[in-house]
């Protein structure tokens, strides 16, 4: 691929706590193109957020990371401090799945508008407010609520400033983290076709991270399932929907309560606690099909299909 | 109905909002969120009735209302055929002991200085319904039927110990425990993980065959709804629009907002993606609830006599005028702060321009739109230095047999 926008290898993320190091990106290797959408899945705590603010690089601190996040070809962990502002907020742009807490209550949208486009370019107060107009207007906003406050908007109107805020930089890479999950099914479906939209049209990148299938399934290209800070699957959407080669994919799957479930399943057991997490296999205490080569030797990433990744020692059998 | 666990009739409850002196005026006295406006059902015994809408729809208001948790502005509720809507606390407290509730968030719902085994033993002890000994030999048994188990050894755990699976589990084991005839379930598993949600409906599932409460469970998730519930009503700002069996709803939703929210729900299938017919917007402030039918600005099926009314005239203008061509060609009539409404009427000051071009111009936009919100105005006129546009009234609405179903929407 030539166009490959953004490419982490073996990238892990250790946050230094008392109990010892929580290990919630372990080992995780992937790339996107241009244009593309990647659905990141899994249960709560499993590093999926962890590894959304890691390709911004916005951890907290006492945070290590290890292994390589390249961005359209530059290594983010050597780029200088001044470098990387840059391509934050600007190139590489997140959105958050509370976007009143992502809003200071003391400005206005203008004022937001305004800061953001400032903070990258050097253009005059009124170019900016001219650009916030435009990106409020395409997310369906009208320029009269230009100097109202973050909390006179609805739910779904604020996801859209948001959205309209990262948008005004034209960025490349948007990571968008659990961003419907505070809002109504109908907002939700609205959101989602504006984000399908934008990348359509100005051929961004999405990363999606999310617990719910349903929505991988209508707007992500490939997914990525994650299970205790570690991929366990990689495909595209269509192939992992079809056959799931991991058993955690398989029960996230059944799990799932759509319109036309058939019957409940739920999965057995917690996730793991990071600090310590089972040798080998992960996923091994929870699995049905466990046998002892999962207890004591981690499987390896295998390709079952092209571009279908899996980390089971089974996932043969599940073909 | 005489035999109904629970039966609600027109049931309103309105919050007032503070506003300070100035504004009081302003408004001519306090305004009110219309969280609940008529809403009427009634719950059979053993059923398992379903409360779904999205946030702010009032359906968390009629949970607590009906349990006079919340003290309702009018309409009745019946509990076993009783009158309970004003009875005083020390009368409702033994029928407390037959009404329980489960809440959403499983963290906020256990007090974190009580074992979970004290928490769950509470309410006999409370409800001085078994001493110290025999409350804790029947917390244990059903601590064992909800899988919290090894029972004893659970039974000494804090709330911080357990997960939020676990949590949920201790507070329904606490809600059953005193073989409640009626149990109000607030968004019972929206806090769990997907991975665990169904497990806890199995343990309500399982918990209702063993015991026979009746229960209203309260959702915004139509997927969960659909699995649980026998019968459901839709809510939309404060008032049902569709309510009757789960299966019929589902197979052949009648009012266009559940098509919509039906519609909405994403389905787990990459290989049947598709453009959704969406509701435009989103729901509006419950304080001013639109006129007519409360989904009419938003409805894809709207019709003339719907509700249309002044401000849906401005919201209009306003949408209009995201294209900047046409809101530089509509300058004269703008911007949209020069516009207020009243009820069926919106209207725009003058000025100094000439207020026979101004009318003509609405005149021609309301011609060449063709939409149900256009036909239904009545007149573009001057009046007094002010140019009025009026609505005629909306047509009455009530809720209507369809399909063995009762809707509110004026296509039936």
């Amino acid at each position: 691929m030539s166009d490959v926008v953004l490419e982490a290898s073996g990238l892990r993320v250790y946050y230094n706590t008392r109990r010892g190091p929580v290990k919630a990106v372990d080992g995780v290797s992937f790339e996107m193109s241009r244009g593309e959408t990647l659905g990141i899945v899994g249960e709560t705590g499993c590093g999926k957020s962890t590894l959304g603010k890691s390709i911004l690089g916005v951890l907290p601190p006492r945070t290590t990371v290890s292994g390589a996040l390249r961005f359209l070809g530059k290594d983010l962990a050597s780029l200088p401090r001044e470098e990387l502002r840059k391509i934050r907020g600007k190139e590489i742009a997140l959105i958050f799945q509370d976007p009143m807490t992502r809003l200071d209550p003391l400005f206005t949208i203008e004022d937001h508008f305004v800061e953001t486009i400032r903070a990258h370019e050097d253009v005059s107060k009124k170019e900016a407010i001219e650009r916030a107009v435009k990106a409020l207007a395409s997310m369906g906003i009208p320029e009269s609520r230009l100097k109202h406050y973050p909390h006179e908007f609805s739910g779904g109107m604020r996801q859209r400033i948001m959205i309209a805020m990262s948008l005004v930089m034209n960025p490349k890479l948007l990571i968008a983290d659990e961003p419907t999950t505070s809002l109504d099914v109908i907002v939700e479906a609205q959101i989602l076709e504006i984000l399908e939209d934008l990348r359509r049209v100005y051929q961004m990148s999405l990363v999606l991270i999310t617990h719910n299938l349903g929505i991988v399934a209508e707007v992500c290209d490939r997914l990525a399932v994650m299970y205790a800070g570690k991929f366990v699957e990689l495909g595209g959407v269509r192939d992992v929907f079809r056959t799931p080669v991991h058993p955690y994919t398989q029960a996230l799957l059944a799990s799932t309560i759509h319109l036309e479930s058939k019957e409940l399943f739920s999965i057995d057991g917690l996730p793991p606690d990071l600090v310590d997490p089972p040798p080998a296999c992960r996923f091994h205490p929870r699995c049905t099909y466990a046998q002892e080569i999962c207890r004591t030797e981690e499987p390896a990433w295998v390709e079952y299909r092209p571009g279908h990744f899996a980390a089971c020692h089974f996932g043969k059998d599940f073909l | 109905m005489t035999d109904a666990i629970l039966e609600v009739q027109d049931l309103v409850k309105h919050f007032p909002v503070k506003l300070p002196g100035i504004a009081r005026i302003l408004w001519g006295g306090n305004l009110a969120v219309h969280a609940v406006d008529g809403v009427s059902f009634s719950l059979r015994p053993g059923e398992i009735f379903g409360l779904v809408g999205e946030s702010g729809c009032g359906k968390t208001t009629v949970g607590r209302t009906v349990l006079r948790l919340l003290e309702p502005t009018a309409g009745t509720i019946r509990f076993e055929g009783r009158d309970i809507t004003h009875l005083k606390e020390p009368e409702l407290r033994p029928l407390r002991k037959r009404m329980q509730i489960i809440f959403q968030d499983p963290h906020a719902s256990l007090n974190p200085g009580m074992t979970i085994g004290q928490s769950i033993a509470d309410p006999l002890i409370i409800h001085e319904a078994a001493d110290e000994k025999e409350a804790k030999r029947a917390a244990l048994e059903i601590m064992t039927e909800v899988g919290l188990s090894p029972a004893e050894q659970m039974y000494r755990k804090y709330p911080a110990d357990l997960s939020g699976g676990q949590k949920q589990r201790a507070v329904i084991a606490r809600a059953m425990i005193l073989k409640p005839l009626l149990v109000v379930a607030d968004e019972p598993v929206a806090m769990l993980d997907m991975s665990i949600r169904s497990r806890v409906l199995e343990l309500m599932l399982d918990l209702k065959r063993r015991y026979g409460p009746t229960y209203l469970f309260i959702t915004h998730d139509l997927a969960t709804a659909k699995f649980i519930c026998d019968r459901i009503a839709i809510m939309y700002l404060g008032r049902i629009v569709e309510v009757g069996p789960s299966k019929a709803i589902y197979a052949d939703p009648k009012h266009p907002y559940t098509r919509a929210l039906l519609e909405a729900v994403p389905v787990p299938d990459p290989t049947r993606r598709g453009r959704k017919v969406l509701p435009r917007g989103e729901v509006p402030d419950a304080v001013h609830p639109p006129a007519g039918c409360r989904f009419h600005p938003r409805c894809p099926v709207a019709m003339p006599t719907c509700g249309w009314e002044g401000r849906d005239f401005v919201d209009f203008l306003e949408l209009r005028w995201l294209s900047p061509e046409t809101a530089a060609a509509e300058a004269p009539l703008g911007p949209v702060e020069e516009w207020t409404t009243a009820g069926l009427i919106a209207r725009r000051r003058v000025r100094d321009a000439d207020p026979g071009a101004l009318a003509g111009q609405v005149r021609a936009i309301v011609a060449d739109v063709e939409s149900p919100m256009t036909q239904a105005i009545e007149a573009v006129d001057v009046e007094d230095e002010e140019l009025v546009v009026r609505f005629r009234p909306p047509a009455p609405l009530a809720p209507k047999e369809v399909l063995g179903r009762l809707v509110e929407c004026l296509l039936y």
